[in-house]
């Protein structure tokens, strides 16, 4: 019997088992007769607010406005509103409606009754700006051509008409998400559900444009749109549940390409045009049941069997835009995925915990091998090539055990194992094994510290160097494929030194050792260090401090031909960052106040062994401060004060100074790094408009 | 290797469905609706006499009384502790009669919630799955039940908004334990969750699931797919990884490179990709424009290798096998 049948096998007995062990039965329930609950004070009625002002930031920026929507120096109006109303039968409805004057918008509204049935709309605005500073000569984003003037030259510093022709161009997409979701209480534990979202993202994105050697970087128009639907029922008594899931999610491209200009002299005549594949439409289907249990000696166990199945069959372009291009047949393509899982988890003793896992995940691509006579780039006849279709098998198994010894000393051993399976892929099997101890201190009422550490070792067999790329270097080990040994220790520790002052401290360190490889990742080295400290002296007042610490470091190397010596690529990457707040109410005043300041560095060196040659040091320095005070003029009115200091700065070498002349080969969009240096201003009025039921006084 | 069709395998799974859905209406009396919120064995302590109206008596205050402003505190909902023939506050902190009856530092304490409570958390823990079985399959054997999470660590039962159910408020509470995320959040590549958009559990299951890092989906690339649909695929040409794993290239939490990358480009891709020619170059900073040496600055500037090899995720041209179309 297979693994995977075994599992199966487990996984079907751990389902069927909510059914069998349902049947305990419970104790009597006291008398309530006279559980009035006269001093209760239900909700009844509505309460809500309305939120009206302005928010204006002094600087227009792209960065700074991200995934807010507030990247121009203008005012934008604050609008938000919450509202709660019941009834006395429980039939309810609620809405919570957020930042309405910015592309970040978001809200859902609520009716239902209780413990019947609940229906809601809901819809969710996620700006993502990106440039606001980048310059193109292509006309259109959707199908980018040139001007009519345009001069083609070898390289950028020929093309004429380049600085001319320059406009600028955003980059930035918005995703907006409407659903509608309902759920219905069919009684004796079941609950039905389903819900209907609808989501698109539109904008543009940046593509590279290669015409073999020399390369453009386009503004393309994106339209994505995914449509999905999700139904369950799901049941759940005192000790056990079950839950199955449909969905069904498709993605449709508003095109299938996109044809652009070659604006460099063409490598051959007819090369002056090219078409860019863009996302294909797809399908995603997924079948999922899952379900726990409770079984004898305090433990629990439960399980999951999920099936999806990925699809796409949208219509190939040509193999280029050479003359006497055809295409080259249907992609039917089709994926099946599986995941059978079992987790348990038990306490049979006091202070002893045990738990386990064990998952198996299959996928397995069915699509149309086609077999194709390809054209690099629009430019040059290639080698004539079939699809690879990469299947893979994961087995995990995961397992540990803590025993309380002493009051104060808890030890625990635990460890997991990966097997995977591939095809296609120059490692056919890869071996994780993960082993580690940890002690858990509790010297005094309030501290804990918790010390962990172990080693974890990975192989790789099978492997099949027939498999790799032509010219790759036999020498190479990619990372994931290839042994490495690693070695990592956690610290954790939390002091509750007094009912008001709370004290975090995390550590971790991992060193990696790609030990057997020769070309490609070498070594890795992570460390993290986070602190934070909370105190807070009554109820109206809290303060908090808050730092981290990362670094992040590599060592690869390559190999330029099988004859040459060998180059290394070191990279250290750190980052750091401290925060200090605390928020004040007295009276009618509420004052809240922070300030963050995060830091990073990244140093790169690159040549002969021990001849590393220093790239310019990536940087980027974050400073915010925020203060917001609140006075309320009465009991319904509130009015909010806001102001915000954010400064962002960033020294890049890949962006800084390249201009779309600056590299001859490149035309690039001009992208600047990232910086900004805004005061942001708020004022708004809150309004409570509620009428709630009296509660009734107690006796 | 599967050797069965899907349609095969989706009717194996309903039929399994079906017969664990019948099998426990048969078999299983209801839960919540005819049973207690929480067991009274034979020798257990006995409850108060008129329930709320005892506790309310002394546990009065506005912080407190939030309660009712919850699906907790719902009188019409036969599942809501405070539901019909149901035990009030009794359901989650147990019999009170001798604690109401009690005086001074001799009364008998009741179940308390969080970690400064005396009562153990296994306890505490188990009054809250009595009801929440349903949304907490998962919930033995993961990370946060290992280490001893009570619920109340999290949630707040008695506020009339749990900060940790708000999308806007979760992130701190989550990054409260998890202090190497909240590093991460402050990173310049970083999900929505510092400007308030996103929340963890957008991607993590906190009550556990059978997924690696207790995730909402069953895989890394299933759950990145879910949002980025666009990269679900199954292309005409794959980028091997993409398939398997997402975090093999993406740091998800943040990065100090662009589009939350491990490494940037060329060094990134050369961590795999060393074949002769241009992608087992040495590219040393003299390649930078004005930097004086061999002119490289299409491998380096801007998005490096992506400048060219924009499909990283996969292609759908017929000739894209370089991932450039």
């Amino acid at each position: 019997m297979t693994p995977r049948t075994t599992l199966r096998f487990m996984i079907a007995a751990l389902l069927a088992a909510p059914a069998a062990t349902a049947l305990a039965d419970a104790p009597a329930p006291p008398d309530t007769s006279n559980w009035k609950c006269e001093s209760c004070p239900f909700f009844k009625g509505y309460d809500a607010d309305a939120t009206v002002g302005a928010i204006y930031p002094d600087g227009a920026n792209a960065s700074f406005g991200q995934y807010t929507g507030l990247d121009q120096s203008k005012a934008y109006l604050d609008f938000g509103a919450h509202g709660d109303w019941h009834d006395a039968d429980g039939k309810y409805a609620r809405y919570d409606l957020d930042d309405l004057g910015l592309d970040s918008r978001d809200g859902r509204i609520t009716i239902g009754q209780d413990g019947r049935y609940a229906v809601s709309m809901s819809y969710a605005g996620q700006p993502h700006r990106v440039y606001d500073a980048t310059v193109t000569p292509f006309l259109t984003a959707g199908s980018p051509a040139l001007p009519s003037s345009w001069v083609p030259a070898g390289s950028t510093a020929g093309m004429s008409d380049l600085a001319t022709s320059l406009h600028g161009v955003d980059i930035g997409t918005i995703r907006k998400t409407a659903g509608l979701d309902a759920r219905g209480i069919l009684g004796s534990g079941f609950t039905a559900f389903g819900a209907v979202t609808h989501e698109s993202k539109r904008g543009t994105e940046i593509v590279g444009m290669p015409f073999l050697v020399q390369t453009s970087q386009v503004a393309t128009a994106i339209d994505y749109q995914t449509d999905t639907i999700e139904v369950g029922v799901a049941w759940a008594s005192r000790t056990a549940s079950a839950r199955l899931v449909l969905s069904d999610s498709k993605f449709k491209d508003a095109w299938s390409g996109m044809g652009i200009q070659n604006p460099y002299l063409p490598l051959v005549p007819s090369a002056s045009y090219g078409v860019r594949a863009l996302p294909p439409d797809n399908e995603a289907r997924q079948a999922s049941l899952s379900g726990s249990t409770v079984l004898p000696g305090n433990t629990s166990a439960s399980a999951t069997v999920s099936y999806s199945q990925l699809r796409q069959d949208e219509a190939l372009l040509a193999t280029s835009t050479l003359p006497g291009s055809t295409v080259p047949g249907a992609f039917d393509g089709k994926v099946n995925l599986g995941h059978y899982a079992a987790t348990i988890g038990s306490r049979p003793v006091t202070g002893l915990s045990l738990r386990g896992r064990v998952s198996y995940d299959e996928r397995k691509d069915d699509s149309t091998p086609l077999t194709i006579a390809q054209v690099v780039t629009d430019v040059a006849p290639g080698a004539t090539l079939t699809t690879p279709r990469y299947n893979y098998d994961r087995l995990f198994l995961d397992g540990g055990a803590d025993y309380r010894v002493l009051k104060w000393l808890t030890v625990g051993i635990a460890g997991d194992r990966l097997n995977v399976d591939r095809t296609n892929q120059v490692a056919k099997t890869t071996e994780d094994g993960r082993t580690y101890g940890r002690v858990k201190l509790t010297p005094l009422a309030g501290l804990s510290i918790t010390l962990k550490g172990g080693a974890a070792h990975r192989t790789a067999s099978g492997i099949d160097l027939s498999l790799l790329p032509a010219n790759e270097n036999p020498l190479l080990s990619i990372f994931h494929l290839s042994n490495r040994d690693r070695d990592f220790g956690e610290l954790e520790a939390t002091w509750a030194a007094a009912e008001t002052v709370s004290v975090a401290l995390q550590g971790l360190m991992a060193n990696d050792d790609y030990r057997r490889s020769t070309l490609g990742l070498l070594s890795g080295r992570e460390r993290r260090l986070g602190a934070n400290v909370g105190w807070t002296p009554k109820e109206s007042m809290s303060f908090y401090a808050d730092g981290g610490y990362q670094t992040r470091e590599t060592l690869q190397a390559g190999q330029y031909s099988v004859t040459s010596s060998l180059w290394q690529a070191q990279i250290k990457d750190r980052y750091w960052n401290a925060g200090i707040g605390g928020r004040y109410t007295v009276n009618r005043w509420e004052l809240s106040a922070d300030y963050t300041h995060a830091d990073s560095a990244g140093d790169t060196g690159v040549g002969g062994v021990g001849l590393l040659a220093a790239y310019p040091q990536l940087r980027t320095r974050y400073d915010s401060a925020g203060l917001t005070l609140a006075y309320s003029v009465s009991k319904p009115l509130k009015v909010r004060l806001r102001y915000l200091y954010q400064n962002f700065a960033t020294d890049d070498w890949a962006l800084d100074n390249v201009g779309p002349a600056a590299v001859p080969n490149l035309l690039s969009l001009g992208a600047p790094a990232a910086a900004y240096n805004v005061n942001l201003f708020g004022l708004s009025f809150t309004y409570n408009f509620g009428k709630v039921a009296a509660p009734p006084s107690a006796e | 290797m599967r050797d069965q069709l899907p349609t095969q395998r989706l009717l194996g799974a309903a039929l399994a469905a079906l017969c664990v859905v019948l099998g426990a209406l048969v078999l299983t009396p209801a839960c919540a609706e005819e049973s207690p919120a929480a067991p009274a064995p034979a020798a257990a302590p006995a409850y108060t006499p008129k329930g709320a109206d005892t506790c309310l008596k002394c546990h009065d205050d506005a912080a407190l009384l939030g309660l009712f402003r919850t699906a907790h505190g719902r009188p019409t909902d036969a599942r809501s502790p405070f539901g019909h023939g149901q035990l009030q506050c009794e359901a989650c902190h147990g019999p009170g009669d001798a604690h109401a009856r009690g005086k001074g530092k001799n009364r008998p304490p009741l179940i308390r919630f969080g970690h400064k409570s005396g009562t153990p958390v296994p306890t505490q823990n188990e009054q809250c799955l009595a009801c929440h079985r349903g949304t907490n399959a998962h919930w033995q054997g993961n990370a946060h039940a290992a280490n001893d999470l009570s619920c109340a660590d999290c949630h707040r039962a008695h506020s009339a908004e749990d900060p940790v159910r708000k999308v806007a408020t979760q992130p701190e509470i989550c990054t409260g334990c998890h202090l190497a995320k909240r590093t991460d959040e402050l990173k310049p590549s970083h999900h929505p969750l510092l400007e308030g958009k996103m929340a963890c559990t957008a991607c993590h299951a906190a009550h556990g699931s059978t997924a690696p890092a207790q995730l909402v989906k069953h895989t890394t690339t299933e759950l990145c797919t879910s949002c980025h649909t666009e990269y679900r695929g199954p292309f005409v040409w794959e980028h091997a990884p993409v398939t398997e794993d997402c975090s093999l290239c993406h740091q998800p939490h943040g990065s100090t490179q662009p589009s939350l990358l491990k490494t940037r480009p060329p060094f990134l891709c050369q961590e795999c990709h060393e074949a002769q020619g241009h992608p087992s170059v040495p590219y040393t900073p003299d390649g930078l424009p004005g930097g004086g040496g061999p002119q490289r600055g299409a491998f380096l500037a801007a998005r490096g290798c992506v400048n060219c090899h924009s499909q990283v995720h996969g292609s759908n041209h017929p000739s894209g096998s370089k991932l450039m179309r």
